[in-house]
């Protein structure tokens, strides 16, 4: 059976058969990507797909419940909720995605360089990273964010730092374990220098494993955005639309039972760590088979 | 003949657990240019780890004691980490045991024989891939196999491949280190005349380290039979064979099964292989020689030349 549409995107990059999902992490991967997909998508054309401006003034009455004019209701200032949760992902995401891959990068390179030498450069950069790891992530976002004041960059910074040591670690274990194949030996002994054994032959094959946790670390940089904003440290300001900032908002009238202005962007913000976790724990499910028998 | 690699009193030990294994106890042998040099002996011998010390690739726990590896004069043991990197691969180059594991799994073959002249300076790709194309054909590997990954190709294949890399920059010593054990006796026929081949090709000296005394008739000019870390005997294949002078030796010989009708029962050593930690005092095959006398566990044996041939036995002292 051929699954793929004619012209599609996946038969221009050359693969000719993908055939439907059988195994049930087959299916949470694919339902993973599609909820990511539909977030970013709607993040991205914002602009075009918004009915009203997420900033407007009194665009409809003040805090009217979802009605078919107002789907997601308005806010105090008659804002349109449906709109600016449109809007709203959009620093979330962007602010997620720039910090995953900046511990990426950095977290790898630490960590290939640390299991690919060992001793003293092994030692010094592994105490470094235990001791960011011995830290609650939240209460590190939150002192480094507090210590460099929030920005766009800084609450990069600050989110990235918590999951350098993860990146680390991983990276660290597996080429710990590569670096003793035959294949890196071989390499040495045909004059390769270890620039080319440490990125041609050890990063390659840990790829897969650094994808699986970028996924993963996606969906926990997005709740942590999302905390920081929520204690008033993210990088945004009001009346900029943003769920975490729209969450802190609609907090202070849930009690009056304005239940819409919290319930819209709590839905979001767990839709899309829920769609980036999928991710990560289904390719992790279907890249490692031995974990999966295990279980 | 001019020797191309002289090996002197080359002492290597490895730290472990357990204490100190010496793996290569006063180790002195020559390599001649165009030859193919048998190195024999048991598992844990130390041939292994003789490669290695040539190559400069031991483990971390690994430490060269003393000794000299002079090749074309120039001590491999007093290079820089960056002159050995570059003699890596061009002028010293090995193939290792086993094919399957050997190569990057995501990296194709085509790709694996280039990367040896993109190590050593030789910029010219184009020329280079034309190279490779050739190699990799002579081996008996049709062009389209160019752009296969590892894993759709045989044992044997990925041995001709490794082959194939090792001898692309026309080193002039190969080390090969039991090249055929992991390969069936056909495929192990094939490899041993592509590697004969060789040498009559380009010159270059062979070393063939294995266990497989079968192996070393067919194809070494000269063999070193090494027992616990030490060299027993240096000679000509055909005189080894014919007419074994050490102890050890001769009860290799006698060790290999025979086919023919009289051949009788086999007469394995008795004994085991010594621990490399504490190794036997004096010569270390006496627990197990049936010749042995006071001597043997006192003295260390000299090296006794009888006829061109080098046998460290007490047996021959004058």
């Amino acid at each position: 059976m051929d699954f793929l549409p004619k012209f599609s995107l996946a038969r221009i990059f050359g693969v000719t058969k993908l055939r439907p999902p059988k195994e049930a992490e087959e299916w949470y991967l694919l339902a993973g990507i599609i909820m990511v997909i539909i977030i970013t998508s709607m993040s991205i054309l914002a602009p075009i797909i918004s009915p009203y401006d997420p900033t407007q003034l009194y665009a409809g009455p003040s805090l009217s419940p979802p009605s078919p004019k107002y789907p997601m209701g308005t806010n105090l200032l008659g804002m349109d909720m449906l709109s600016r949760i449109i809007w709203g992902g959009r620093f979330l995401l962007l602010v997620s995605f720039l910090s995953a891959v900046l511990s990426m990068v950095i977290g790898s390179l630490a960590g290939l360089v640390s299991g690919y030498f060992g001793g003293k450069i092994d030692r010094v950069i592994s105490i470094f990273m235990d001791s960011i790891y011995a830290f609650p992530g939240l209460i590190l976002a939150i002192t480094i964010t507090a210590m460099l004041g929030p920005s766009l960059l800084n609450v990069v910074i600050a989110i990235s730092v918590i999951y350098v040591p993860t990146f680390y670690r991983m990276v660290r274990g597996l080429v710990l374990s590569i670096r003793e194949e035959l294949f890196v030996e071989a390499a040495k002994a045909l004059g390769a220098k270890h620039r080319t054994i440490m990125f041609k032959y050890i990063l390659p094959n840990i790829a897969p494993n650094i994808a699986v946790i970028f996924s993963l670390c996606i969906a926990d940089a997005i709740l942590t955005e999302a905390g920081l904003t929520f204690i008033g440290l993210g990088p945004v300001v009001p009346p900029t639309p943003d769920w975490g900032l729209d969450l802190y908002e609609g907090w202070r009238y849930l009690i009056s039972g304005y239940w819409w202005l919290i319930l819209f962007p709590g839905i979001f913000i767990t839709l899309t760590v829920l769609g980036f976790a999928l991710i990560g724990e289904s390719l992790n499910e279907l890249y490692n088979p031995l974990l999966r028998e295990e279980v | 003949m001019k020797p191309v690699l002289k090996i002197r009193n080359l002492r290597v030990y490895y730290r472990t657990k357990r204490g100190i294994v010496k793996a290569l106890d006063n180790v002195s042998f020559d390599v001649y240019r165009g030859e193919i040099l048998g190195v024999v002996g048991e598992s844990g011998c130390g041939k292994s780890t003789l490669g290695l010390t040539i190559m400069r690739l031991l483990p971390p726990n690994a430490k060269i004691i003393s000794g000299q590896i002079l090749f074309n004069g120039v001590d491999l043991l007093k290079l820089s980490n960056e002159e050995m990197r570059k003699l890596r691969g061009s002028k010293i180059s090995m193939i290792f045991q086993d094919p399957m594991t050997s190569f990057n799994p995501l990296m194709k073959i085509g790709d694996h024989v280039l990367e040896v002249f993109k190590y050593h300076e030789f910029n010219d790709l184009e020329k280079a891939k034309e190279i490779a194309v050739k190699i990799l054909q002579k081996m008996g590997l049709e062009s389209g196999r160019f752009y296969d990954y590892p894993h759709q190709l045989s044992g044997g294949q990925r041995q001709r491949v490794m082959i194939a890399t090792a001898i692309a920059m026309k080193p002039e010593v190969i080390i090969a280190d039991e090249p055929t054990t992991a390969l069936d006796v056909i495929t192990q026929a094939q490899i041993l005349k592509i590697l004969r081949e060789l040498r009559d090709e380009i010159g270059s000296s062979i070393i063939l380290i294995t266990h497989n005394l079968g192996v070393i008739a067919q194809i070494a000019d000269r063999v070193v039979v090494m027992y616990a870390g030490k060299v027993v005997e240096v000679g000509n294949v055909d005189e080894i064979f014919s007419d074994p002078k050490h102890p050890y030796t001769q009860g290799l010989i006698r060790a290999v099964p025979k086919l023919s009708p009289e051949g009788g029962q086999l007469q394995p050593i008795p004994g085991s292989v010594p621990d490399l930690i504490n190794p036997p005092s004096g010569c270390r095959f006496h627990p197990r020689c049936p010749f042995a006398s006071e001597i043997c566990s006192k003295e260390e044996p000299p090296a006794v030349s009888l006829n061109g041939r080098l046998v460290y036995c007490h047996l021959y002292k004058r």
